[in-house]
């Protein structure tokens, strides 16, 4: 039996098939902007502009949470700016740790409203009155919601503070802060950090790269190069001996929890760029035997979560959280990923291993250009460190050219004994 | 540069399970008739997807969560030649994403993977389902990990919508049926529905039904044990209890309102007309909520409608907002004023236009790229599988919807307020005793949102 075939075929023809190669080509035409790039692709009808402000919540002055309300302010003002027809778009703007992205995406025959929207946000921002200082307390609304709805946000903050003994840079403090947002701060932050020289664009969709280039001169070509912020907290290193332990007790946990995190100083790299395929390979390899350490050699762990964070000068940053079936004490949890952690390499890496991470990380990349926000996600990655983009196909190369050499010392320096801090959370009622 | 590397909680999440249909025997999930195929349009993101479908025959919540267990540690917990852990190697180095969930009364596992692999994925599969080989503690894990989340813990809408689907889903309180045996097999299906272009697919996917084992007409005595506690309880109400649910929680600065209501309807057009409505009201950044609570009152950073399909013409209906706490009694009463100016035609035409496209645009991306939601949709409408063309009215009637026609209808297409439940996790005021008049319950610490469900509707009955 063979039914409906072609149903809906002629209702949705305007989707996209599978993914194709994606070509990066760096604009030249672009004013004083740090970077602009066209990665043409017929997946989708569409296209997606991305302005990415290379500051984010890493950069927050005194007090945390500048830029996330610097981000607001210029979201609407932008917004306002250029359009606005109530319910024609969503606004999209996200605070990440080192950036702050902007994203107007439509129908290809919209890109240059979409580049004027993009190029209005590095305005200052210009609201109308009393509604930038009410927006202070929507920043409230969003921050407190976000505390309260995911655990894992201030589990990992507090893991952070205790491992680069600080509240600002890597750490932040916004919670505590929130009576301290105010908007000279934002104007201060937007005029600091917005300027042409801190930011990348990248147009990504079904577009034609020569009009993309001629559109993006036409919107950016008046900015002026400017002088770029410093990043203070790249410098802020936690010292190589702690061995931070504390433990909390919270109402709002569903499950016992074990929070831990590690510091990784690679002394002798600058930057991170030319370690992606060695950073993609390595750490599947880790993550692969954590996982066979912790989630399947111990049903005890109900679910953990592993995140690698490779910072634009090479700092390398793991967390990992774990909660714990009813029964499994928290201080046994401890005690086995401690001994985990020290016997990862008792086994050496062979060659098939690597080979296998290999291709596992290939087929997550292909597995990125399948999704239209995966493949975005994917575009600002590096870019987001003010590196030129890199796409699945791109990330493919530099995979296949990475040697099992590289692999293998990215591994045995990241695991060597480096700078520690847990969080024991133990849920109450 | 950032790698989420894993998240094995979600990757290994499953959504409901349920018990096997009226053809269950003892340690066997399988009908014993003929399993239905239906070839469904190929996705366009160059993957292919095969949905098993089992029906279930009168679940409680508590089975439902056992057999959800059972059903991800078949998926996950390995086989008779793969363990656990080289069933995960397998799936990443291929590209293969399994997923376990439930459509009303029917249980899925949808296995999708690149087109170039599917072919051996559905090798996979096969022994995956006549070979599992879990252990009692794997087991036990999965049950913990397929608990709902406690909303008034979460205090996320969404959480609290998946509480109330999870009750009308499944309203009968759980029967204490002593210990759960962890050796439920999963057999032949009630329908396989694949999307695959490719011939040696569609081949092999016949191979795999005709591989699995059939119940026996003869019923075991695990259905004969469980049918006996049903005694023609009507499990079709699909109603929600009028009044307010609140959990208090005199430390919180913040409070979420949510208004809630089961809603059914006439037909295809009704259902659209209620979907671009609802979304209307709150879907986006363009929606009345967002353009009044958040915008001009400043009182909440994402309040939103949802619009919940769970079957043929069946819908949850809900508004929310989470707000200072102080302010909940005058916000609550503006959400209410929101969704009645709609409803009574309060509607700009041309922002209603622009949702329509929204919605066409977003029902074609789900469904060519999102095998699951893609399924639902079918199974609304052909619950029992399809034998013919397949014609979906609800699509039909997104296509032809007319925005005039659907303002001119709104007091027939959206349930009055005063239908609502009202629901409200946090500090602030009490309830005056008009807004308790329907129906109060207190909802207790650390307890699901079914035990005030439960007993407001057990109270209005």
């Amino acid at each position: 039996m063979r039914a409906g075939w072609h149903f809906l075929v002629m209702v949705f023809v305007a989707l996209g098939s599978a993914a194709q190669t994606q070509e990066i080509i760096p604009l030249t035409q672009i004013g004083g902007l740090h970077a602009a790039y066209v990665v043409p692709t017929d997946t989708y009808h569409r296209v997606d502009v991305q302005l990415i402000v290379l500051s984010g919540a890493y950069d927050d002055p005194n007090p945390s949470g500048t830029a996330h309300l610097t981000e607001h302010l210029a979201a609407f003002s932008a917004d306002a700016t250029v359009l606005r027809q109530a319910r024609e778009r969503d606004i999209h703007a996200t605070t990440y740790n080192v950036s702050t992205v902007y994203t107007n995406s439509g129908p290809p025959t919209e890109l240059e409203k979409l580049l004027r929207l993009s190029r209005a946000v590095l305005d200052p921002p210009n609201l109308p009155d009393g509604f930038a200082d009410s927006e202070i307390d929507i920043v409230h609304r969003e921050t407190l919601l976000g505390e309260r709805t995911s655990p894992r946000r201030w589990l990992h903050r507090a893991v952070l503070q205790n491992l680069y003994g600080t509240l600002r840079g890597r750490a932040g403090n916004p919670v505590e802060d929130l009576p301290n947002l105010n908007l000279e701060a934002a104007h201060k932050f937007h005029s600091e950090h917005y300027v042409p020289s801190n930011v990348t664009l990248i147009v990504s969709g079904k577009i034609d790269a020569d009009t993309v280039a001629e559109l993006v001169s036409q919107t950016f070509g008046d900015t002026q190069p400017s002088a770029v912020p410093p990043k203070p907290w790249l410098d802020h290193k936690p010292k190589p001996d702690l061995r931070s332990v504390e433990t909390i007790e919270s109402s709002a946990l569903p499950r016992d929890t074990l929070v831990y995190a590690k510091f990784v100083d690679f002394a002798d790299q600058q930057t991170s760029i030319d370690m992606q395929g060695t950073f993609f390979i390595a750490v599947d390899i880790l993550n692969a035997r954590l996982q066979k350490a912790l989630y399947f050699g111990d049903l005890r762990f109900l679910s953990n979560n592993i995140d690698w964070y490779f910072a634009k000068n090479a700092d390398l940053e793991l967390t990992i959280d774990v909660q714990l079936m009813p029964g499994f004490s928290l201080a046994a949890a401890h005690a086995n990923l401690v001994k985990t952690m020290a016997t990862l390499l008792n086994e050496p890496i062979t060659a098939e291993e690597i080979q296998e991470s290999r291709k596992k990380a290939i087929v997550n990349a292909r597995a990125a250009a399948r999704n239209p926000r995966s493949f975005l996600l994917f575009l600002k990655n590096v870019a987001a460190d003010g590196f030129p983009p890199v796409t699945p196909t791109v990330l493919e190369d530099m995979l296949n050219e990475t040697s099992d050499q590289k692999v293998r010392d990215f591994i045995h320096t990241t695991m060597r004994p480096s700078a520690t801090a847990v969080v024991l959370a133990k849920k109450v009622d | 540069m950032r790698k989420i590397a894993t998240h094995l909680a979600a990757a290994l999440a499953v959504c409901l399970s349920l018990l096997p249909a009226s053809q269950a025997s003892a340690d066997l999930i399988a009908t014993n008739k003929d399993t239905r195929l239906v070839y469904l349009v190929p996705l366009r993101n160059g993957l292919s997807a095969i949905t098993l479908v089992w029906d279930i025959n009168q679940p409680d919540q508590r089975r439902i969560t056992h057999l959800k267990a059972a059903l991800s540690s078949t998926a996950f917990g390995g086989t008779e030649t793969r363990s656990a852990p080289e069933i995960y190697d397998y799936l990443r180095l291929k590209g293969i994403s399994q997923t376990v969930a439930t459509n009303g009364n029917k249980l899925l596992l949808t296995v999708t993977a690149p087109n170039e692999v599917f072919p051996e994925t559905l090798v996979h599969l096969e022994n995956t389902l006549l070979e599992p080989n879990y252990t009692e503690a794997w087991y036990a894990r999965e049950l913990e990990g397929s608990r709902l989340n406690l909303s008034s813990k979460t205090r996320r809408p969404n959480d609290l919508l998946n509480e109330v689907a999870f009750f009308l889903d499944f309203p009968t309180a759980p029967h204490d049926l002593g210990a759960f045996q962890n050796s439920i097999r999963f057999g032949r299906p009630e329908q396989v529905i694949l999307r695959s272009g490719d011939a040696e697919v569609e081949r092999r996917a016949r191979k795999l039904v005709e591989k699995l084992p059939s119940a026996p007409v003869t019923l075991g005595t695990t259905f004969e044990r469980w049918t006996s506690f049903f005694g023609g309880e009507d499990q079709t109400t699909f109603s929600l209890p009028k009044g307010i649910i609140h959990f208090t929680d005199p430390n919180a600065s913040e409070t979420l309102i949510l208004l809630v209501k089961a809603a059914k309807f006439e037909n295809a057009e009704a259902v659209v007309g209620a979907n671009l409505l609802v979304d209307y009201i709150g879907a986006n950044q363009g929606s009345e909520m967002f353009r009044i609570l958040r915008q001009d009152m400043r009182a909440a950073y994402a309040p939103r409608s949802d619009y919940v399909p769970m079957g043929k013409n069946r819908a949850i209906i809900s508004v929310s907002a989470t707000v200072a706490a102080n302010r909940w009694p005058e916000i609550y009463q503006k959400m209410r004023d929101i969704y009645t100016s709609t409803r009574t035609g309060n509607v700009n035409s041309g922002e209603l236009s622009t949702q329509h496209n929204r919605i066409v645009q977003d029902f074609g991306n789900y469904f060519f790229n999102r095998p699951v939601w893609g399924v639902r949709q079918l199974l609304f409408e052909y619950p029992n599988g399809a034998s013919d063309e397949i014609s979906l009215p609800v699509f039909t009637a997104l296509e032809q919807a007319s925005v005039d026609a659907v303002i001119e209808k709104a007091d027939t297409f959206l349930p009055a307020i005063d239908e609502f439940l009202l629901v409200l996790v946090g500090g602030g005021p009490k309830p005056s005793a008009t807004q308790k008049s329907e129906g109060y319950c207190a909802l207790p610490p650390n307890t699901p949102l079914s035990h005030c469900l439960r007993a407001l509707s057990t109270a209005q009955n």
